[in-house]
């Protein structure tokens, strides 16, 4: 079985590099667009989640994710990590009625268009609730009070959608059922 | 509030979710460590993957600019041929 492109960057292929940013660097700076409204921001957000990807590739299991979803898992953490220690000085973003990216908007992406779809696929399976409150708080950074108030529930009921939607949602992706496979970081 | 009626998988699912979404309070952070002890070989980034799935359903993709992608590819190139030592 051919190696990956970050199998190839954890054994020191150089090529690998570029590659991996061919087919990884819209995807990292588009999600850094989204959470850094500062273009330099992005910037140096991408430049500590590409580090963290070299750094990472070695940890990368095919058998567990997909690529695309590791480099995502790697730069949400990242992101994350940075909105929060900024989120006291943001205002709050403003609340879209539907975020789900249409299929137009996704053309250019024709890299991981296949595991894109696949995700989109399965979002839409999830209660229009938990979908909404899954998209405020992890595409548009919303905290659990800031959904509650944006959608006018109560803040019990924003967790609880929160939780059965990321359940379901790896349910449907098919993750291990058993949950027991792995422990620590990736 | 209680969780004695949940499983040990049910309860460190949820905390695996909360974590994953809005992250975790101090005392959610402790008992979640201390399931964790208790089933140690349990997948701990499940959820963070389910939540990066999210990510990619929803993010409109648009290109990287020439100039950051030429910065992070230099960068990239001496990671690669000198990496740092952990």
């Amino acid at each position: 079985m051919p190696l990956t492109v970050l199998q190839r960057v954890a054994d020191g292929d150089v090529a690998a590099v570029d590659e991996c940013l061919g087919q990884y660097g819209g995807l990292v700076w588009s999600l850094a667009r989204r959470l850094c409204p500062k273009h330099e921001d992005a910037e140096d957000a991408v430049q500590e989640i590409f580090v963290e990807i070299w750094r990472n590739a070695g940890k990368f299991d095919p058998r567990i994710a997909s690529e695309a979803t590791y480099v995502t898992m790697i730069a949400k953490r990242r992101l994350i990590d940075r909105y929060r220690r900024r989120s006291r000085d943001l205002d709050t973003t403003p609340l879209k009625e539907e975020t789900v990216a249409t299929d137009a908007e996704h053309e250019r992406w024709t890299e991981i268009s296949d595991e894109a779809s696949r995700a989109r696929e399965q979002m839409r399976k999830l209660r229009p609730e938990e979908r909404q409150v899954l998209e405020l708080s992890i595409n548009q950074g919303l905290s659990q009070s800031q959904i509650a108030e944006a959608m006018n529930l109560p803040l019990g009921t924003v967790k609880t959608h929160a939780r059965r939607g990321l359940i379901r949602l790896r349910e449907l992706l098919g993750a291990d059922a058993a949950g027991p496979v792995r422990g620590g970081d990736q | 509030m209680s969780h004695a009626w949940k499983t040990t998988e049910q309860r460190l699912l949820e905390l695996l979710a909360d974590r994953a979404v809005f992250g975790l309070e101090p005392k959610a952070a402790k008992e979640l460590r201390q399931l964790l002890r208790e089933v140690p070989d349990f997948d701990t980034e499940c959820m963070e993957r389910a939540a990066a799935t999210v990510q990619l359903a929803c993010a409109p993709i648009e290109p990287m600019p020439d100039a950051v992608r030429d910065r992070i590819r230099t960068r990239g190139r001496r990671h690669v041929l000198a990496p740092p030592s952990e």
